[in-house]
């Protein structure tokens, strides 16, 4: 569903990409690792059209994502969901405000039926409750559950995520992998999850792609992953464990 | 086919010199495509202005913000600017006898010239930084790129609004501050300095024309274009032209109000040399 090829993109004369080359299927769910600055939040908003490549092209669904314009790129942004690493809600709307706001905004549904999809969405993320709160008035694990809700409220079938447990303590951030997890069970998106927290994500994730000196430096499911003898994917992954999901069934770590 | 001959007193340049050029050549490029799309800025927003649809709460929102909330500031403003002009034009027109002609030169003053400039002073440092400052908070925390996800056009929510918003409030205001400040020269030159009411407003209604008032409200027209434009392109590119975090937002907030006020008073001189 997700292809990109030979992808190349530098800022300033530094060289982040050198040729990035990546397939997710549909359906799939892939965890996109490396270290700080490899480019990882850079190839997410490549994908989501938000920044266009020097070489190279990013297709989505057979359509791509580099050339689209006007209506032809908003009717793939329709289909595509994209969790900010800070939420990146409207502060000026309360949570509530903030979740109806694409529903209001993109189609034709009543006041009614949007207030009941909106509570709906809210309470599947655990927000029941906290609708007429501002963003400034509640905690960072509140803040990500509100923008996943934001961007799950109009049922994509493509989910990005930008280090969705990044500032979190472990306990909220293993809640949050586990919401994304649940919300993968019951919508089917295909997804990439950029992340540094393997432990957690491995469980949930079919596959992983690690990002290193510009180019997918190793790439396979979570268990592969720990078997791999490259110092570079040791130093990263150690030794914790395995994990991941083998043939559709979710382990536990 | 010729020779080439290089003069034996030709020197290659040195390597110092040599990079100072290129630096200087890229800086200019770099100012050169900034222009560029700030220009291109003003031009989509122009666009997205005339095709509808139109935010219209937001647009609402923008008028109470620009125009409602920046009432009193003009107020105070103009009524000291017209008791200002009031004791400094009665002493300069006495010294010729002509202290008559207060009416008709603080009118025209205001009317024509101070009216407009300082009232969009005003709204700039009022308003225009918090625009700045709060679209540019938008970038950073990258609000602006979930807009453009959900496939909603920035310019739309966040533009456009203000942009009307202030070509409908800076001529209302410019309006507010001179009838103040008529008043406030009144006020010091009547009954202060004890010139009549009957001079005062008699001789300005003779001297101040309608012409001279649509001059004033062009001008504020187009300095409401110029503070949003200048303001909104700010916040909209903090970040990518002006560093990241909060000290970017600062600058960006910083840079729009002194650009804005520049610009306001180069524009001033080229409207009143072409409306004169």
């Amino acid at each position: 569903m997700i292809k990109i090829e030979n992808l190349y993109r530098s800022f300033d004369g530094n060289e982040v990409f050198r040729g990035i080359s990546l397939e997710i299927m549909k359906g799939e769910v892939l965890a996109l690792i490396g270290r700080s600055g490899c480019g990882k939040s850079v190839l997410l908003k490549h994908v989501a059209g938000l920044m266009k490549p020097e070489k190279g092209r990013v297709v989505v669904d057979g359509r791509e994502m580099n050339t689209a314009k006007g209506r032809s790129l908003t009717a793939l942004r329709d289909r595509l969901g994209f969790l900010f690493q800070g939420g990146a809600l409207f502060d000026s709307m309360n949570v509530f405000e903030n979740v109806a706001f694409p529903l209001k905004e993109k189609t034709k549904l009543s006041d009614k039926r949007i207030q009941a999809r909106v509570l709906e969405e809210l309470d599947n993320v655990g927000l029941s409750g906290s609708e007429y709160k501002y963003p400034s008035q509640i905690s960072g694990g509140m803040v990500k559950r509100a923008a996943l809700a934001r961007s799950l409220v109009g049922d994509p079938e493509i989910m990005l995520f930008d280090e969705p447990t990044t500032g979190l303590d472990p306990v909220t951030g293993h809640a949050i992998i586990e919401l994304i997890d649940s919300c993968h069970r019951r919508l089917h998106f295909t997804g990439i999850i950029v992340t540094h927290e393997i432990s957690n994500v491995f469980g949930i994730v079919d596959r992983v792609a690690m990002l290193h000196e510009g180019v997918v430096w190793a790439e396979g499911t979570p268990s592969e992953f720990f078997s791999f003898e490259d110092p570079v994917v040791r130093a990263f992954v150690g030794d914790s464990g395995s994990g991941g999901r083998e043939g559709g069934m979710h382990e536990e770590i | 086919m010729f020779l080439i001959q290089r003069s034996s007193t030709t020197q290659p340049l040195s390597p110092s010199t040599g990079s100072a050029i290129r630096r200087l050549g890229a800086s200019t490029l770099k100012y050169v495509r900034r222009m560029g799309i700030m220009g291109l800025f003003l031009v989509k927003a122009v666009l997205f202005m005339v095709i509808p649809p139109l935010k219209f709460n937001r647009f609402l929102k923008q008028v109470r913000f620009i125009g409602l909330q920046s009432v009193v500031l003009i107020l105070l403003t103009g009524g000291f600017t017209g008791m200002v002009l009031g004791f400094q034009g009665f002493y300069s027109l006495s010294k010729f006898g002509s202290d008559a002609f207060l009416g008709p030169m603080v009118g025209l003053a205001l009317i024509k010239e101070l009216g407009p400039v300082l009232s969009a002073l005003m709204v700039t440092g009022r308003a225009g930084s918090a625009i700045t400052a709060e679209i540019g908070i938008m970038r950073m925390s990258e609000q602006i790129d979930a807009l453009e996800l959900m496939g909603l056009n920035p310019y739309r929510y966040l533009v456009v609004p203000n942009l009307l918003a202030a070509m409908i409030s800076l001529p209302l205001l410019t309006a507010i501050f001179d009838v103040v400040g008529i008043f406030g020269g009144y006020l010091i030159g009547g009954k202060l300095l004890g010139v009549g009411a009957g001079t005062y407003f008699g001789e300005m209604a003779s001297y101040v024309e309608m012409q001279d008032v649509m001059e004033g409200i062009y001008k504020s027209l187009s300095f409401g274009v110029i503070i949003v434009w200048v303001c909104c392109f700010k916040g909209y590119y903090a970040g990518i032209f002006t560093g990241f975090g909060s000290e970017g937002v600062s600058r960006a907030t910083t840079q729009a109000v002194v650009l804005s006020s520049v610009l306001i008073l180069v524009w001033d001189y080229f409207m009143t040399s072409i409306l004169f």
